[in-house]
C-alpha cells in the first residue's frame, strides 16, 4: 500500500481505472468461460444421447435377433458424417453385459469392459473417463421392447470436441479482453492527464510563489482572473480561479508588507534614538541603527555580535524578566552605558519583544539623556548649594566655636609669654590639648561640607540609609538645637541597605530637616504657639523596603496644597526666600533611586514625610 | 571683680577662664542662659559675657533679663562674624560693648576697659557734645549714649553758620560713649551731611568694637575712623 501512496496522483489514477479494468475483464472472462463450458457439455451430452437413443431405436429388433452384422453395421452408421467429431465409439451391448458390436478398430480398451459390466442396464447414465488418451463422456442408454430391457447403446463422446472450441472462444475473447484494456489504458492515462497536468501546473505556480516570484503571471492574466489550465467551469477551472484570487491577494499584501517593512527600516534607520535589536536568549546585539553607531561610536560590524551588557551596565534581571507580552515599557532609567572611547552616556531604555529574521528578539531603544541627566545633576548640585547659602551663618557659627577656642588659647599663651609670666604645666597642656581637639573639631566640620557639597558621582553605591541620617545631623544638628528646635533621631539599627548616592541622600534628608525647622519656625512665629519644635527622624525596614519617616511638629500643610508642594516652583515662602525646588528636586532624586516620597500632614499638626526605598538585597 | 561668662561652648569657658583669671578677675561660667541667669542672681557679678547664640535663652534674653533684673552689669554680648543686626539689637539693650568670635586678646581688652570705664559712669548718662573750633578743624568730643533723642543737642553742632570756615570735622568718642541703632543712623545721617558741605570727616578713640559696628554701618566710607590705641 505504501508503494500506492508513494505514487503521484496522475499514475494513482491511471493504475486505478486499469486495474479496475483489467479485474473486470478477467471476471467476466471467467464467468463467460464457465457458462459456455457447462452449456455446451450439457449440448453435447443431449447430443451424444440423443444419437445413442436412434441407435437404440434402430438396433432394437437386431439385438432380439442377435443380427450382429446389422448391429455393426448401425455402430459404424452412428459414426458416419460429423457424428464423427463427436462420437469417439459406439457399443451395443444385451441385457446381460455382453458387447454385441462395438466400433473400435484397434482392440476393446479393458477399463471400458469393465464399466460394461457392471452397468446398470435399466437407466441412463453418464460417465467421465479416459479411453485410449481420450477424455470422453460415457453415455449409455438402455434399449427397451416394451418394459424389458433388451440391451444397452454405449456411446463414448469425444470432450475434445467441445475443448477444441472453448479455446477457440477463449482466443477471441481474450483478443478482446486485450482491446478493452489498450483502450481503457489510453482512456486512463488521459483522464489521469486530464486531472493532474492543471494540478501540477498549480504546484509549479505555487512553488515560485513561495518562492517570492510573482511575476511568472502576467498582470493582465491575474485581472482578468484566470488562465487556460482545463475545461471551462469545471472543478479544476473553479480551482484555479481560486488559486488566482487567492494569488493577487497574496500579491497585494506581500506588496504592502514590503512597503511597511520599507517604512519601519526608514524608521529604524533614521530614527533620533539608538535601537538595537537583540537576541531574547543571549542578549546578542543582531542590528543596530546608524545612530546607535554614532552615539557609541562603534561601527555596525563591531556591534554586531556584541553583548547589549558589554554597552552599559544594564541589569540581565530586569531585562528578562520584565518584559510583557506585545507593549513597549521602559525597563531602566538612567542606565550608564559607555561609548567605544570609553566615554559615559546615561540612556533610558525602553523594550518591546519581536521577531526578526524567524528568531525572537527584543527591540531596545536608548534614549540618550546624558545632557538630561547632566542638568539635572547640575540643578541638585544648585538646590543644595543654596541650601548651604542659607545654611552658611550657622555653618561659620560652627565653624567658629573651634576657631575661637584656639585663638583665645594660642592668645592667652603668647600673652604669658610676652609678660615673661609662668605657665603653670596644668594649664599648657589644657591649652594645647585643647587647642589640638579642637583643630580636629573645625577639620571635621570642613571636611563633611566639603562631602556633602561634593557633586555626586554617577555610580550608585550600596548605603545604609541611618548613615547619611547622622552625617546630616552632624552637619545641622546644632544648628537646629540653636533654634530651640529638639532633633531626635529614632533610628532602626537593623535596616537593610539602599543602593544610592550617599551624597545625594544626605540632600535629601538635609531638605526636609531644614524644611521641618522651617515649618516649626512659622508656627512658633505665626501662632505664637510656644510648645517647643521637635523634628523626629526615624527610620524603619522590611523584607524589601527601606524607609524614613522625618516628622515635626511645625505648623503643617493644608490638605489642598498637598498636591502642589512637589510641584515645581510652588512655594509657600515669601518672595526671594526659596525658588520652589526643593521638594521637586527632592522627588526627583528619590525616583531615580526607585523610591517613592509621601507626606501626611494637617494644618497645626506637624507634617510627616516619608521615603521608601527598595532595599538593596544581596545578590545569590 | 566677679566676671559670669555663660558660652553653650566648654572650650570657650575654660579659654575664658584662664585668661581672666590671668587677668586678676574672679571667673563663674555657666554653659546656658538657665543656668547663667541663676548664677548671675546669685554671685551679682560686675561683668557679664554672654555667647548671642545659645539654645534655650539666647545671649539678648540674657541681657534683657540682666537688664530687667536691675542690677548694674556690664554686659558685654559675644557674637560670631556676620551676626552685626544681633550686635546692634544688643547696642539698643544697652549692652556695654561686644566682641566677636573667634575672641581676639586686643578686643577683650578693649571690651574689659570699656566696661571698666563704663562701670564708673553713671547709669544713664545723658548725651553731651561740646565742641571747638581751630582754624579749619573743627573738634567735638562725644559723651554719654547717643540716640535719637540726642538729634537737636548733636546735630545743633554743626548749623551751617558755624561751618563756614572748617575744612574738617573730628569727632572724639569719650572712653564712655555708647549708641544704639537710632544713634548709628543719627551719626551717619550728621555725617553725610557734612560730606555733601566737602568738609572732611575723622573719627577718633574709637573702641576697637566700635569700629567694627562703624565699619558694618557703612561709616568707614565717609569718615575716617582712627581707633583708640589698646591699653596694655
Amino acid at each position: 500500500m505504501n508503494f500506492f501512496n508513494d505514487l503521484t496522483l496522475k499514475n494513482k489514477i491511471f493504475i486505478s481505472c486499469l486495474g479496475f479494468t483489467l479485474v473486470v475483464s478477467v471476471l467476466i472472462a471467467l464467468f463467460t468461460r464457465a457458462l459456455l463450458i457447462t452449456g455446451l457439455t450439457g449440448e453435447l451430452k443431449k447430443r451424444g444421447i440423443g444419437i445413442a437413443q436412434s441407435i437404440a431405436d434402430s438396433s432394437r429388433v437386431f439385438i432380439l435377433t442377435k443380427d450382429l452384422a446389422q448391429l455393426t453395421a448401425l455402430a459404424y452408421d452412428a459414426r458416419l458424417g460429423n457424428r464423427k467429431d463427436i462420437v469417439t465409439y459406439l457399443i451395443i451391448g444385451d441385457n446381460q453385459g455382453n458387447i454385441l458390436a462395438h466400433t473400435f478398430t484397434t482392440g476393446f480398451p479393458p477399463n471400458i469392459r469393465e464399466i460394461v459390466k457392471n452397468q446398470n442396464y435399466e437407466r441412463e447414465e453418464i460417465n467421465s473417463f479416459n479411453v485410449n488418451h481420450h477424455s470422453v463422456f460415457h453415455v449409455a442408454v438402455p434399449v427397451k421392447e416394451g418394459i424389458y430391457t433388451v440391451g444397452s447403446v454405449q456411446v463414448g463422446l469425444d470432450k475434445q470436441h467441445i475443448e477444441t472450441l472453448i479455446s477457440k472462444l477463449r482466443l477471441i475473447f481474450l483478443s478482446f479482453l486485450s482491446m478493452v484494456s489498450l483502450i481503457f489504458f489510453f482512456l486512463s492515462h488521459r483522464l489521469a492527464l486530464h486531472i493532474t497536468k492543471p494540478v501540477s501546473s498549480l504546484i509549479h505556480y505555487t512553488d515560485q510563489i513561495t518562492k517570492g516570484n510573482f511575476n511568472i503571471l502576467s498582470d493582465d492574466e491575474l485581472e482578468k482572473g484566470q488562465f487556460k489550465l482545463g475545461a471551462k467551469d469545471d472543478e479544476i477551472t473553479k480551482l484555479t480561479n481560486s488559486f488566482m484570487k487567492m494569488t493577487s491577494q497574496l500579491k497585494q499584501s506581500t506588496d504592502r508588507l514590503k512597503k511597511s517593512q520599507k517604512k519601519y527600516r526608514a524608521l529604524f534607520q533614521s530614527g533620533p534614538n539608538p535601537i538595537f535589536v537583540v537576541d531574547k536568549k543571549t542578549f546578542e546585539i543582531l542590528d543596530a541603527n546608524p545612530n546607535a553607531t554614532q552615539l557609541f561610536g562603534y561601527s555596525r560590524q563591531e556591534l554586531l555580535g556584541m553583548s547589549l551588557f558589554s554597552l552599559g551596565s544594564l541589569d540581565r534581571g530586569e531585562l528578562i524578566h520584565k518584559h510583557p507580552e506585545g507593549e513597549t515599557m521602559v525597563i531602566s532609567s538612567k542606565v550608564n552605558f559607555y561609548k567605544k572611547n570609553g566615554g559615559s552616556v546615561f540612556v533610558n531604555i525602553h523594550t518591546s519583544l519581536s521577531e526578526y529574521r524567524n528568531e525572537d528578539v527584543i527591540i531596545v531603544a536608548a534614549t540618550d539623556i546624558t545632557e538630561l541627566v547632566e542638568k539635572d545633576s547640575q540643578l541638585i548640585q544648585a538646590s543644595k548649594m543654596t541650601n548651604l547659602e542659607k545654611m552658611s551663618a550657622g555653618i561659620a557659627h560652627e565653624i567658629n566655636q573651634p576657631l575661637n577656642a584656639i585663638k583665645m588659647g594660642s592668645e592667652y599663651l603668647c600673652m604669658m609669654r610676652e609678660k615673661n609670666r609662668k605657665i603653670k604645666d596644668k594649664e599648657l597642656g589644657m591649652v594645647l590639648g585643647e587647642i589640638s581637639t579642637q583643630v580636629s573639631r573645625a577639620a571635621e566640620i570642613v571636611g563633611r561640607l566639603k562631602t556633602f557639597s561634593r557633586k555626586a558621582d554617577f555610580s550608585r553605591e550600596v548605603i545604609n540609609i541611618n548613615e547619611c541620617v547622622r552625617s546630616v545631623n552632624k552637619i545641622i544638628g546644632r544648628q537646629i538645637t540653636l533654634q530651640n528646635i529638639d532633633l531626635l533621631l529614632e533610628l532602626d539599627m537593623s535596616i537593610l541597605p539602599i543602593q544610592a548616592h550617599n551624597n545625594r541622600m544626605e540632600q535629601v534628608i538635609f531638605n526636609l530637616i531644614t524644611n521641618a525647622r522651617d515649618a516649626v519656625n512659622e508656627r512658633i512665629e505665626t501662632v505664637r504657639d510656644i510648645e517647643r519644635g521637635r523634628i523626629i527622624i526615624s527610620s524603619f525596614s522590611d523584607q524589601k523596603t527601606v524607609g524614613l519617616d522625618i516628622s515635626d511638629n511645625g505648623i503643617g500643610i493644608e490638605s489642598d496644597r498637598m498636591d502642589l508642594i512637589f510641584e515645581s516652583f510652588y512655594t509657600s515662602k515669601e518672595m526671594g526666600e526659596g525658588l520652589g525646588l526643593g521638594l521637586p528636586i527632592i522627588q526627583g532624586i528619590v525616583r531615580d533611586y526607585h523610591g517613592t516620597i509621601s507626606v501626611n500632614s494637617s494644618p497645626g499638626n506637624g507634617a510627616c514625610f516619608t521615603i521608601i526605598f527598595p532595599a538593596h538585597l544581596k545578590e545569590k | 571683680m566677679k566676671i559670669l561668662v555663660i558660652d553653650d561652648e566648654k572650650p570657650t569657658l575654660s579659654m575664658f577662664k584662664l585668661f581672666l583669671t590671668a587677668y586678676g578677675y574672679e571667673v563663674y561660667t555657666a554653659q546656658d542662659g538657665e543656668r547663667g541667669l541663676v548664677l548671675f542672681n546669685e554671685i551679682c557679678p560686675e561683668i557679664v559675657f554672654t555667647d548671642i547664640r545659645m539654645p534655650g535663652i539666647d545671649g539678648l534674653e540674657v541681657l534683657r533679663r540682666i537688664r530687667e533684673s536691675g542690677i548694674a552689669s556690664q554686659v558685654i554680648i559675644i557674637t560670631g562674624h556676620g551676626d552685626m543686626e544681633k550686635a546692634v539689637e544688643a547696642l539698643d539693650l544697652d549692652a556695654s560693648d561686644f566682641i566677636n568670635k573667634p575672641v581676639e586678646r586686643q578686643a577683650l581688652n578693649s571690651a574689659l576697659a570699656r566696661a571698666e570705664k563704663r562701670k564708673q559712669l553713671p547709669l544713664d548718662p545723658g548725651f553731651e557734645c561740646s565742641g571747638k573750633q581751630q582754624e579749619g578743624n573743627l573738634s567735638v568730643f562725644l559723651k554719654g549714649k547717643l540716640t535719637a533723642s540726642a538729634r537737636d543737642v548733636f546735630s545743633g553742632k554743626f548749623n551751617p553758620g558755624v561751618l563756614n570756615d572748617v575744612e574738617q570735622v573730628c569727632l572724639i568718642l569719650d572712653d564712655g560713649f555708647s549708641i544704639d541703632r537710632s544713634g548709628i543712623s543719627l551719626l551717619t545721617e550728621v555725617i553725610q551731611g557734612l560730606r555733601q558741605k566737602h568738609i572732611r570727616v575723622f573719627m577718633e578713640n574709637l573702641s576697637y568694637n566700635y569700629a567694627r559696628v562703624f565699619q558694618m554701618a557703612g561709616i568707614d566710607k565717609i569718615a575716617v575712623l582712627k581707633e583708640a590705641l589698646p591699653e596694655e
